[in-house]
């Protein structure tokens, strides 16, 4: 075997938990080939839209209709608009095949979707990680919050989280930069939330963003947040997490990265006689060539879905229907949030006060239902977000036109509307086994990869859960005096949330899952799955930090493996 | 060789007109001539007519610029063009047609040489109509005071002068400010 293809580990995938794969992996020491199936993106370097104004894009900043009929899926995803549609993955571009609908939402390059996260960084706790266990769906998870809480330390330092401590048992508390500030009618709601429900709480949400940045982030070349909100262009500034400016530079700089982008990742190579993979097969995304790398340990943080792909397709004599699959559950228990309620409300009251300039969060209320014990006809419960902002009074809808129009538009900066208030839900969904993603081996793509397709519907769990929102819901904006209260159910299918999860669980027993408790498949113990395919139940908390924690994790518990012998 | 000649002519044509693109954009400065879409056709009449309409959506005042300082008709087409199914833009032709026949009946006269109060008076009208979507005049009108008011409220001189638009604002959010 050649020796510019042999390396000490080798990381699939560039994104949210890739970049800390590889991060660790470097500075353990550890020459590590990180492998990204799209292009390189370049912190500052390759953002091109990012310093531009809004009256610089040539549709004001909306998608082309020819664009959007080419590219249904991704045309849903709230950001993918004039400014940032570069970094999302085309429809037309990468097909994929919908049993039931699924909106599969994809960033192929360098960075991944971390370049375009929407950033919100909670803690999972105990409530979460005893779920399965509790209310006997899934598995139980190997691991408990103390596992993870010292790496959820590790990865906010560095990453940089903004926060308040707000001692809620279902949130635990973390290492925090400066919170940013509630709205008045956020504050106003706060109290009125506390008055009225025991174990309801409002708070301001943790987001992945530089308040005051620690001498750690001016190391890695970042700044502070100067909210611009503009995150999806990349940040000239560095003020938010993505792995392109914070965790890829940093592996880069101990020496012991090789990046490779434009690398599809066809399978990993598992080596009979070894009982142990010895490296993956690349094809190169332009050429079409494949090149085989080698390792001794091998990371797949592909994106949940590839993930579950790639080792679907990592065929064997040993491992016939994918590697690790012994108990024929790779693919199933794939889950996601429901994210298809929301409610809106006005607010005529604190019409003397508004906000001033931007941040970077807003306000959110974790989990209440289920918690202490089962109280309603669903399993588990939903966190909800909050905002409340006046914006300028809208004139579009007005019937006039002319100097009196002209002249509303010139006043319009201090002609505020009422308080616009806005939740969205976001329920935990549970695992089931008729959940899955396979492959469809009838049709490849053109680096030879069979399709993925997705068998992913909502239960009736959800439906209680989205109806349960809107009643608590409808009755909190009630007590706090909201007017013109709306709830809507978007209908829209999974996978639009962006937080698809599982296929390659964890758990204690290689009966009943893929991985053990520290990410190593049971059966293929060099092969480790860090990302969102590992993820054996899936909370109310917006995933990423919990797979950046358990990434950094599972990459320093492998080396202290590796260099036990 | 006249075939080479010509061809180099033709290309430093093409050129011409794509930097002429490049440095008029819409909705910024006036160009005079009929803009080639991709999707339908409008006559230099119509240009003309959908400029004098966007202008009396959003005037020129003795303070501010109006419509017409944004070439606001080009971003009207333009947007109608790029970002609205063929459905529509079909809406918005036909819409052209009857607002001009609309005018003509009215005041046997086009909109361009409308005065003032007539140009107010059917526009008024089509205010009314805009809820009834049997009546394309009035759509076509509802399309063309979007992107209107669009080009106006996005430009650099509304965001920055009115909407004291700042794309680095700062950081220092604060939530509760008394007016």
């Amino acid at each position: 075997m050649p020796d510019k293809n042999k390396f000490d580990a080798i990381v699939i995938g560039s994104g949210m938990s890739g970049g800390w794969s590889a991060k660790e992996l470097c500075e353990r020491g550890l020459k590590t080939l990180l492998l990204e199936r799209g292009r390189d993106v370049k912190h500052l370097k390759d953002y091109p839209t990012t310093n531009m104004l809004p009256w610089e894009f040539e549709h004001r900043g909306q998608i082309p209709y020819e664009i959007k009929k080419e590219n249904p899926v991704v045309s849903r995803c709230y950001a993918f608009k004039e400014d940032a549609m570069h970094f999302f993955c085309k429809d037309k571009e990468h097909a994929y095949v919908q049993e039931k609908p699924f909106d599969w939402i994809r960033g192929y390059q360098v960075g991944g979707k971390s370049i375009m996260w929407a950033r919100q960084t909670q803690r999972w706790s105990d409530f979460d990680f005893e779920g399965p266990a509790r209310d006997g769906f899934a598995v139980d998870w190997p691991i408990r919050y103390k596992d993870l809480a010292p790496w959820y330390s590790y990865v906010e330092k560095f990453a940089g989280i903004a926060g308040n401590k707000d001692g809620v048992d279902t949130l635990p508390d973390g290492e925090f930069l400066p919170p940013w500030e509630l709205t008045c009618v956020e504050e106003h709601f706060k109290k009125i939330v506390a008055a009225n429900y025991k174990n309801r709480h409002v708070i301001i949400a943790r987001c992945a963003h530089l308040t005051k940045p620690n001498q750690i982030h001016l190391d890695q070349g970042r700044g502070q947040c100067q909210a611009r909100n503009l995150c999806q262009r990349g940040c000239p500034f560095g003020g938010y997490f993505n792995a392109n400016s914070t965790t890829i530079p940093w592996a880069e700089k101990t020496g012991n990265l090789t990046l490779r982008s434009h690398s599809v990742v066809h399978s990993i190579i598992y080596d009979e006689q070894k009982g142990k993979a010895t490296g993956v097969r690349v094809i190169d995304a332009i050429t079409k060539q494949a090149t085989e790398y080698f390792a001794d340990v091998i990371f797949v943080n592909a994106g949940a879905v590839n993930t579950n792909l790639i080792l679907l397709n990592s065929i064997s004599n040993r491992f016939a229907d994918g590697l690790g699959n012994d108990n024929g559950l790779l693919g199933k228990y794939f889950a996601f949030h429901n994210y298809r309620a929301r409610i809106t409300a006005k607010y005529e009251g604190f019409l003397v006060y508004k906000t001033e300039q931007s941040r970077a969060s807003g306000a959110y209320i974790p989990r209440f239902r289920n918690v202490y014990k089962q109280e309603t006809d669903f399993l588990r419960g939903y966190a909800v977000t909050f905002d409340a902002a006046r914006r300028s009074a809208v004139v579009k809808t007005e019937s006039q036109f002319g100097e009196e129009l002209k002249a509303k538009l010139m006043d319009a900066s201090s002609r505020l509307g009422p308080w616009n208030i806005g939740s969205q839900c976001m329920g935990e969904t549970i695992p089931k086994e008729t959940n899955y993603v396979a492959l469809d081996t009838n049709q490849k793509d053109e680096w030879g990869m069979p399709l993925i397709k997705f068998n992913v519907s909502f239960d009736d769990n959800d439906e209680k859960m989205i109806k349960d929102f809107m009643e608590q819901f409808t009755e909190m904006y009630e007590k706090a005096g909201f007017t013109d209260i709306k709830a809507s159910d978007s209908k829209q299918a999974p996978g639009l949330d962006i937080h698809e999860m599982g296929g390659v669980r964890m758990g204690k027993d290689p009966k009943t899952s893929l991985l053990n408790s520290n990410n190593q498949m049971h059966s293929c113990k060099n092969v480790i799955v860090s990302d969102g395919a590992c993820m054996t139940s899936t909370s109310t908390q917006n995933p990423s930090l919990t797979y950046m924690a358990l990434a950094a994790r599972a990459a320093n518990l492998a080396v202290d493996l590796l260099k036990k012998g | 060789m006249p075939v080479t000649i010509n061809r180099r002519k033709a290309i430093l044509s093409i050129l011409i007109v794509s930097a002429t693109a490049v440095l008029f954009p819409y909705c910024r400065e006036a160009d005079k001539s009929v803009m080639q879409l991709k999707n339908f056709n409008i006559n230099s009449n119509q240009q003309d007519m959908l400029a004098e309409l966007c202008e009396s959506i959003l005037p020129k005042t003795k303070n501010f610029i109006g419509a017409k300082d944004l070439n606001a008709h080009g971003f009207v087409l333009k947007m109608m063009d790029d970002c609205q199914p063929p459905e529509k833009q079909k809406l918005f032709t036909d819409g052209l047609k009857a607002f001009n026949d609309l005018c003509d009946k009215k005041f046997t006269s086009s909109f361009v040489k409308c005065t003032a109060t007539q140009r107010n008076e059917l526009l008024t009208q089509l205010e009314i109509g805009l809820n009834d979507e049997k009546n394309t005049a009035a759509q076509f009108y509802g399309f063309t005071k979007v992107y209107t008011l669009q080009c106006f409220t996005g430009s650099k001189e509304y965001m920055t002068a009115i909407k004291k638009y700042k794309i680095v604002p700062g950081g220092n959010f604060k939530g509760c400010e008394k007016i």
